[in-house]
Parts: structure tokens; sequence; C-alpha cells
């Protein structure tokens, strides 16, 4: 074989090569602006169950179907959580009164008393719940706070927003997800 | 006499490098305690807030939540194939150390081998022919 022909082979691998790789990682998944990638995406939410941090009553993910449902994971050592909240209170005031959307937050890595203050210091009137040994987090595959999940309503986990979430952001989302439930 | 004993060798590298990489792909001999067990997965979970830690090394609250679900998950009669499967559902492949044997990530593993025994192939084509041009000298 001529030196030229095993150029050519050589080429013709690499060249292969390249195209392989660049088709491999087209078929990733891939994260939207505002979402981040989650393999939870698609797939029933895993269940939510908890004590209400501020009240102690029980708050059942379950108890929200029929309805979009926002889980927000938060501490009160997180700063971006901070920025967040009141954008969170705003979002829950507007969407459960209009009976579209609602919130349930989730204490990550906290003290169940410095999360409760956090809350009432933040103005937040949603359910929020403790979360002890991480039980809720680690089946969200949550691996820092502030990250926040939206439900549909027939349970199914259909996005995930890794750092601070804004009401906006949030209504933008859940207006793109009911327009391309309905279409 | 002397081409059949290069063949052997060749033959028995293979087999060494196999069995090597069998060997290190299986993660050498499962241990038979849930304890056992249990550091043997968590050294191949990655730490989801630490840089380049497995679970078991990594002190981190969120590392030991992940140790204490794992260590429920193996009570539980799961497989270490299972509880990384679990994981990865979760998490995504990024929350284990090394890369999975399925899907896109078999690539990974396969590519070492291929080119091992392309390598071997050449290696045997380049001493057949020497020996070949061997005789034909003599």
């Amino acid at each position: 074989m001529s030196v030229r022909k095993k150029l050519i082979i050589i080429g013709a691998v690499v060249v292969a090569a390249v195209i392989a790789s660049v088709a491999i990682g087209a078929s990733l998944p891939q994260a939207t602006d505002y979402q981040a990638y989650s393999p939870l995406v698609g797939k029933v939410a895993p269940s939510i169950e908890g004590k209400s941090l501020v009240s102690g009553a029980n708050v059942s993910l379950s108890k929200f179907r029929g309805e979009y449902v926002v889980v927000n994971f938060f501490a009160s050592w997180c700063t971006p959580c901070e920025q967040e909240a009141p954008y969170l209170e705003e979002f829950y005031y507007q969407e459960s009164r209009a009976a579209i959307a609602t919130l349930i937050g989730v204490e990550f890595e906290d003290v169940n008393s410095t999360a409760a203050n956090f809350l009432r210091q933040t103005g937040a009137t949603y359910p929020a719940i403790s979360d002890p040994g991480e039980k809720i987090a680690i089946r969200y595959g949550v691996t820092g706070p502030p990250a926040t999940f939206i439900i549909s309503p027939t349970g199914r986990v259909v996005a995930h927003i890794n750092g601070p979430v804004t009401n906006t952001g949030l209504e933008k989302v859940i207006n793109r997800l009911r327009r391309e439930r309905m279409s | 006499m002397k081409k059949r004993h290069i063949y052997v060798i060749w033959i028995l590298l293979a087999v060494a490098i196999a069995a090597s990489l069998y060997v290190g792909a299986s993660g050498g001999s499962s241990g038979t305690s849930v304890a056992q067990r249990v550091s043997q997965i968590a050294s191949q979970v990655r730490c989801p807030v630490c840089d380049g830690l497995s679970v078991e090394a990594s002190s981190a609250p969120i590392a030991k939540d992940l140790k204490n679900t794992i260590t429920k998950d193996v009570i539980g009669g799961m497989t270490l194939d299972q509880v990384e499967h679990s994981l990865v559902e979760r998490y995504g492949s990024s929350i284990l150390l090394r890369p999975q044997r399925s899907g896109i990530t078999l690539f990974v593993w396969l590519v070492p081998v291929i080119v091992i025994l392309a390598g071997l192939g050449v290696l045997i084509r380049f001493y057949y022919l020497r020996s070949r041009r061997k005789s034909w000298v003599k």
C-alpha cells in the first residue's frame, strides 16, 4: 500500500472519529436557557411528604394533583436562596390565588429552627417542610440549594432550574408548559 | 518451534491484559459483608459537592446522607448495579466516578480494549512477516 493511500485511510478514520464524537455530543440531553438538565425530567415525580417547618402540619405533594407544583430546595445559609425568597412568595401569592400553581419549600442541610426563622424573616407563607437525612433531596438528585423543580398536574417532573429563580421566570416556564400541554 | 513460542507468548499476554481489564472493570473482588459492599459502592459514587472526592472519602453532610441511602439500599437487597442505576436516574451519570458500562459511555470501556487488540494484531503481523522474511533469506 502506497504512503498516499495510507494517509488517506488515516485521514478518513480521523474524520469519522470527529463526526462520531460530534454526533454523540449532539445526542446528549441539553439544558435550555433557564432550565438545567436533570434525568428526572419526564419521569414521575418522587414523593414529597413532611411536616411544615412553621406550623407542623403535614404537607404532601400528592395533595396537589391537578395543578403545577413548584418544589424549591432552600437553606437559611444560602445567599441566593435569600435573594429568590421574595420572588417565590410573590409567585405563590399570584399563582395559588389563580389556582394555576402552588409552591412547596424543602429545607436542605439546615437546622429546622433556623430554616423556620428564615421563612418567617423572608415573609414566606407557602408550605415548607424539613427533610431529615436529605431523603427528598437525594430522591430529586439535588446537589445544593437553591434548586427548583416543576411538577406537572399529572405528577411528572417537567422542569429543573438550578440557581435562584424569579416569579416572572417561573411564570414564563409554566405558561410555556401549559401552552405545550394544550396544543 | 521458535515461531510457535512467540505466538504462545502473545496469546498469554493477550489473556493477561484481558484478565486485568476484567478485574479492573469489575472493581476487584466484591465484599461479602454489608459494610464492605457499601464501602465498595460509596467509593465509586462522586460526592456531589466535593471536587473529585468519593462519597466514601468525603465528610460533607450530603456525602454522609448519600452513604446512608446506599446502606439502606444494600440492606434492602439491591446489587451494586441497581444502586448505581438508581443514583444515575436522579443525578445523571456524572454521579459515578467511573463511566457506566452501558449506553454511549460503553465506548469508554471498549476503546482501550479495541486499541490493545489492534496493537496486538499489528505486533503479531509484524513478527509473522519478519519470521517469513527470515525463512526466505535462509
